[in-house]
């Protein structure tokens, strides 16, 4: 890996965050820098180190960006900007702007989301300018009646003669019929606070107006969620607006929610470190879409409320 | 809140990142920790864990540095050119870099799972010279180890995936030995898988240079038979048994234990006892 240079960082008030500044080593950094932070409590690395390998490609590519812990996880210490935990996550994405640009000399941001990272990013592009694209993994799912009644088919009739579904059995009835500590999210932290109704408005409003201002926006949902994708099935109803038909919409079916495989990493890392290469130097999403084939047997289509499994 | 200092250190040609936490100056005591941290999604999982443990032994006068192997956490590197010598000399440069941060001190390296057994392996080339290795859970037998890693990957694709591809199932019942060219999201080069399928019992014997203090689950038995036959080897060491909640292959989520305090307690008394 000596296509980078790596330099590790601590910024934010009283330099509680900490992150590292992957820059490509033989050219100097551009106007547009990627940013990274936690998928849950997963450290800066990202889930199976994902965010470390996304950083390569990119510095591979010629693209700048900082991977950092929002205040409270992995190493950075928690900050006390404000009560409310959305907010203290936004503080620490300004700050990781603000440090790009001082260490880097960015002026733009492309935020890569992953899970519970998708609503941070989200409030981070609608309150900040400097935020031009999204790149959102596994966030908001709305799937219909259709999509749910096709996976809960295929479910049923794969369940039977499948090693898996026992312990899937296992695990959901002890979800839904044996609360326990372990298995209920602590009051606020993990836990849907808004119903299904409310996350969808907020997303659709807050979505339609990033779209307004021009910031390119991926959605990229997993194999966790569905095994097939019919046209963006992951956004239901949003699907047929007419705002949403400028995003890149990304169904992998090979690639599950947290990247545990190889294959899955592998197109994880090539559709977004495509998609964020050329937001950073100004392609088209048309050109990249012609340019790229399908991986073969994936069914491409688009699959949204937090997605996690 | 406890100050620290993220670096890069070793060759320019193998940078590798790590974080010192200073000791706080009015409890500085002459002893200084090396932590050494597991393979893979154990590393992951365990970052925490390490984080809050260096944290507690800076304000208790013990200047320690965490750090990622070459190839993986927050270093550079590919997975695919991790292998066990290159992560001994790594651990190495880490016991110099520590050295350099707090001259003087006796170090004492706590390494948990690949972690420990690398620790071994880098005490008995005598380039560095720590006082004690406190080794959690080592692994001792690369292919058992392997097995578990093939078989937690198996259970984590049929969590994952709406419905799993079967083939990791057929894959795990038809070569149930076989060392994997990934587990859990991180791939195994082939000089790791080679160097895990030689890995016994045997090719891991302790030095008289050090003491060793060996925390191990109380139902295992091969990693008690390995401490007893070092013993008897008049090598200075002890077997402690300790059960904790800490599962290392897991994915983080809400309510699990991530830094279970007896395990803080456990490894910190461990540093003296």
């Amino acid at each position: 890996m000596n296509d980078a240079t790596q330099t590790p960082v601590c910024f934010g008030p009283g330099d509680a965050l900490m992150g590292m500044l992957t820059a490509p080593a033989q050219q100097a950094p551009g106007d547009v820098a990627c940013l990274m932070f936690n998928m849950g409590a997963n450290h800066r690395v990202g889930p199976r180190r994902i965010n470390v390998k996304l950083a390569h490609v990119l510095a591979a590519r010629g693209v700048s960006s900082l991977r950092f812990d929002l205040g409270g996880i992995g190493d950075s210490d928690a900050l006390d900007t404000s009560p409310d935990l959305q907010a203290r996550a936004v503080h620490s994405l300004r700050a990781a702007m603000d440090a790009s640009e001082r260490m880097l000399g960015a002026r733009q941001f492309v935020i890569v989301g992953m899970c519970s990272g998708v609503e941070h990013a989200m409030l981070a592009a609608a309150a900040d300018p400097r935020v031009v694209a999204l790149s959102l993994f596994d966030g908001f799912a709305f799937p219909e009646r259709r999509a749910r009644w096709e996976r809960n088919v295929r479910r049923a009739l794969a369940a039977p003669a499948h090693p898996s579904f026992p312990g899937k059995a296992k695990r959901w009835l002890q979800r839904h019929l044996l609360p326990s500590h372990s298995t209920t999210p602590l009051p606020g932290f993990f836990a849907e606070k808004r119903t299904p109704e409310v996350n969808a408005a907020w997303f659709g409003a807050t979505l339609r107006r990033l779209v307004e201002r021009q910031v390119a926006v991926q959605l990229l949902y997993s194999g966790s969620l569905h095994v097939c994708d019919h046209g963006r099935d992951q956004l239901g109803a949003f699907a047929r607006q007419p705002f949403t038909q400028a995003l890149q919409y990304e169904f992998i079916a090979e690639a599950d929610h947290t990247v545990c495989t190889e294959q899955g990493q592998r197109l994880f890392l090539q559709s977004v470190g495509d998609w964020v290469a050329d937001r950073c130097f100004g392609a088209s999403t048309e050109r990249r879409s012609q340019n790229r084939p399908m991986a073969a047997g994936a069914d491409r289509a688009m699959p949204a409320t937090l997605a996690a499994p | 809140m406890t100050r620290f200092t993220p670096l890069m250190f070793g060759p320019a040609s193998r940078q590798i990142f790590g974080v010192f936490h200073p000791a706080e100056e009015d409890r500085a005591e002459n002893t200084a920790v090396l932590l050494c941290p597991p393979f893979g999604q154990e590393g992951l999982r365990t970052h925490r864990f390490f984080k809050v443990l260096a944290e507690r032994l800076s304000r208790n006068g013990i200047a320690t540095l965490r750090f990622d192997f070459y190839g993986s956490g927050d270093s550079p590197g590919d997975e695919n050119e991790g292998e066990l010598d290159g992560w001994r000399r790594d651990l190495c440069s880490a016991h110099e870099e520590l050295r350099r941060r707090a001259p003087g001190a006796a170090i004492v390296w706590v390494g948990a799972r690949l972690g420990a057994t690398l620790a071994v392996l880098a005490a008995r080339g005598g380039r560095c010279d720590p006082v004690r290795l406190v080794l959690w859970e080592p692994v001792i037998d690369g292919r058992r180890y392997a097995r578990l890693l093939r078989e937690q990957h198996v259970a984590a694709i049929d969590t994952t995936f709406c419905i799993p591809d079967r083939a990791w199932h057929r894959s795990l019942a038809q070569e149930p030995d076989a060392v994997p060219e990934e587990a859990l999201g991180t791939v195994l080069s082939p000089a790791l898988r080679a160097q895990l399928a030689a890995l016994v019992p045997e090719s891991l014997p302790l030095t008289a240079l050090h003491d060793t203090l060996v925390l191990a689950e109380p139902d295992d038995e091969r990693t008690a038979q390995w401490a007893a036959d070092q013993q008897s080897r008049h090598m200075p060491v002890r077997l402690a048994y300790f059960r904790h909640q800490l599962d290392w292959t897991s994915d983080p989520y809400p309510n699990s234990a991530m830094v279970p305090a007896d395990a803080l307690n456990r490894l910190q008394g461990a540093l003296h006892e």
